[in-house]
């Protein structure tokens, strides 16, 4: 194993089974099955393939060639029914937190999970944002932290070595988090923000003259849609567009703008069938009601969200129970 | 909402797929409506990774920055960062050292190699069972990645979450026998790349599963915004790297591999074939590495506070999946006002709605996987 053995502690590798077989009676002892079991459990563990950010790619790459898992007894199953272990690798988002929290009731005792990465452990620099998930362990309970960002493969089999010791010893204390009720209504709303002069350059077009300028365009031979986008002013709320046509290595930038209070914009999915997606995500982070648009609902948040996260007046670490605690619990819970 | 995940209506099935599969890539979940084994709908639904960098953007200095975007499409970090800094050298008006310009590339390129390297492991897997057991070419495309990460963690202590790019430069130069390293693995990748070329090629099962799957018409992909090797796939040669060259790509010679058919076949010859222009680029920057200064600012170990002048910029960059676009507006301040991200794979995989239908269901793995989408870059 290569790993140190305290003569207290009970031993990790295979003598440890050895030494129970060679005593007479052994399966009448209560703490020898116990250590057989969990010399079965940590010699097996099957974690669920999972992955969900970065952390996923430095995973795969411990399961691959050089690093080889395999040896640990560690085989990735697709199936939480077959799994053991849980390895979350990645950020936790709150419209993956009740996936996560659903696959690990699917999972069948005895069962561990590793929070491998600091997105995993206390969601990193993104653990101020509205849709993150500050830590899995308010989440599903975690045995194992595995630091880095992303963990090089060495720390990934030092987590397991180290969850294989916790099973040894039988001293599991998952760690979870339940504090979260109270949210100060009064810190929802971001102070006002002043109206600034940027400059706003470009082609500017009304509203109503969207579907035209767009034909024109498309009849043009502009056919590729790169982006859309909204800008938000304060003042007012800009959309841009824009084109290009690839024959001829042209493009075209045109905007929009609109009235905060009811931005309301026809939609360009009948010229470019793009659009359907760029005009949705611009519904859902700035609310910009595209007319004429075939399905217009949100796409990177849940559907039940509740506000639009990229206008100024939106507060970047707006809490949502059950999931993500508010700044306050976050920050008398890191200092317990 | 997961109440109708398997439900029967009108002599339809429909089958969720995701968020948690093998072959989704990532935390992507496809709503699949089939009929017998065909599919007649899809619904695909995204945003479970959706980390709002735009709006951490917004509260974070310049020089911060870089770090933050590469976490985004982790399979070409740099490329992240790449198109943030242009996009900020653009606003400020930053001239960078030509040396930085080639180390950019350097490391571009390289990373394009493993991102195309993970893609073809994973497509392997995908395909299951007709490539030797289904994870052997997983096996091997990870244990030649495993080749230039060493040569990444050499150079930069990372293994692909460089930091290279900073705003006027890049952090760390090559060093001494960085060359004599380099040379020996591009040798070694181009003889392993070629092996695996000739296994997939000669593969009737690998031609079956898929020759004429997931046809994407070129007017299709354009519409769509489809760009990368999808939309060079269908025989459209746009690329970023021609077509608005940026960091000195005008001074190395190299060809733009165009599909023919816009199936899944053709996605993997452009993307093989990509990865040997690729290795040609290293060489090349290698040959004429200028001498010379790597920042025209001061390498920042703290952040400067750079304040770029009010107004806005885009600049993009070639990914490893296509055009990935920065578009930032600057209030005079050290924090940007509005950053957003144009990234590929949102365009790419929007596609899915329109190129499923018709297929059956086993084709579904093998099409969104041709797509080669990054959920980091999807959701942002």
């Amino acid at each position: 194993m290569g790993t140190s053995v305290d003569e207290k502690k009970p031993r990790l590798g295979l003598e440890t089974l050895g030494e129970l077989i060679r005593l007479p009676g052994l399966n009448v002892f209560l703490t020898s099955t116990k250590e057989l079991f969990s010399w079965a459990e940590k010699s097996s563990l099957w974690p669920l393939s999972f992955g969900l950010a970065c952390c996923a790619i430095e995973m795969m790459a411990t399961f691959a060639s050089r690093f080889d898992l395999d040896r640990f007894g560690v085989i990735a199953r697709a199936s939480p029914r077959q799994s053991d272990l849980m390895i979350i690798a990645g950020t936790v988002t709150i419209k993956m937190a009740e996936r996560i929290k659903k696959l690990y009731n699917q999972m069948p005792f005895p069962k561990w999970v590793i929070a491998a990465g600091s997105c995993a452990i206390s969601g990193d620099h993104y653990r101020h944002i509205y849709s993150v998930v500050p830590g899995v362990d308010w989440v599903i309970p975690v045995d194992v932290y595995v630091s880095g960002c992303p963990p090089t493969p060495e720390a990934f089999m030092e987590g397991i070595i180290r969850l294989q010791r916790i099973i040894t010893e039988g001293k599991t204390k998952p760690h979870l988090n339940t504090a979260y009720n109270k949210i100060e209504q009064e810190t929802l709303k971001a102070k006002p923000q002043k109206t600034l002069d940027i400059p706003k350059t470009g082609t500017y077009i009304l509203p109503g003259e969207v579907p035209a300028f767009a034909r024109d365009l498309r009849e043009r031979g502009f056919d590729f849609l790169t982006y859309i986008t909204a800008v938000d002013y304060v003042d007012t709320l800009d959309v841009a567009y824009n084109v290009r046509s690839l024959e001829n290595n042209e493009e075209q930038t045109w905007k929009v703008s609109l009235e905060p209070s009811n931005p309301i914009v026809p939609s360009i999915t009948s010229m470019y069938k793009g659009a359907e997606w760029h005009e949705r995500e611009a519904y859902d982070l700035f609310g910009i009601d595209f007319t004429g648009h075939p399905d217009l609902r949100r796409i990177l948040l849940p559907d039940d969200w509740q506000g639009y996260p990229l206008k100024k007046s939106y507060l970047m670490d707006t809490p949502k129970p059950p999931y993500r605690p508010s700044r306050k619990e976050y920050e008398a819970w890191k200092k317990e | 909402m997961e109440e109708r995940v398997i439900e029967r209506e009108f002599g339809e099935f429909a089958l969720n797929m995701g968020p948690q599969h093998p072959s989704t890539h990532g935390v992507f979940r496809l709503e699949l409506h089939l009929r017998g084994e065909t599919v007649v709908k899809v619904i695909p639904h995204i945003g479970y990774l959706h980390r709002g960098v735009e709006k951490l953007s917004e509260t974070l200095d310049y020089d911060i920055l870089p770090p933050v975007y590469e976490r985004d499409d982790y399979l070409s970090p740099t490329a992240n960062s790449l198109a943030f800094v242009l996009a900020v050298e653009k606003l400020a008006g930053i001239e960078v050292p030509k040396r930085a310009s080639y180390l950019r590339v350097l490391v571009a390129e390289l990373q394009r190699v493993t991102s195309h390297l993970v893609w073809l492991g994973t497509f392997g897997l995908d395909l299951g069972g007709a490539l030797g057991g289904g994870s052997t070419l997983f096996l091997y495309c990870f244990r030649e990645r495993e080749k230039i990460l060493d040569l990444l963690e050499a150079l930069t202590g990372t293994r692909f979450h460089t930091n290279m790019n900073q705003i006027g430069g890049v952090r760390y130069d090559v060093y001494a026998s960085f060359d004599g390293d380099l040379s020996q693995t591009i040798g070694y990748l181009k003889k392993r790349i070629s092996e695996y070329k000739d296994m997939l090629e000669n593969n009737p099962v690998f031609l079956k599963r898929t020759k004429g799957v997931g046809v994407v018409r070129p007017e299709l992909a354009k519409e769509v915004g489809a760009s990368g090797p999808v939309l060079r796939g269908s025989g459209v040669a746009y690329d970023i790297r021609k077509n608005k060259p940026y960091s000195d790509y005008t001074e190395f010679e190299f060809r733009i591999p165009v599909g023919r058919n816009g199936d899944a076949y053709d996605r993997y010859r452009v993307r093989l074939e990509e990865m040997f222009e690729s290795l040609s680029i290293i060489h090349q920057v290698m040959e004429g590495l200028p001498e010379g200064p790597i920042h025209s600012r001061k390498p920042v170990k703290i952040a400067l506070l750079l304040k770029p002048p009010k107004g806005e910029a885009y600049a993009a960059v070639e990914s490893p999946r296509g055009e990935l676009g920065v578009f930032i507006v600057s209030d005079g301040s050290s924090k940007p006002y509005r950053v957003k991200v144009r990234s590929p794979s949102f365009s790419n995989i929007a596609l899915i709605p329109y190129i499923l239908p018709g297929h059956l269901i086993a084709d579904a793995v093998a099409i969104l996987g041709s797509l080669d989408p990054v959920f980091g870059d999807v959701d942002r």
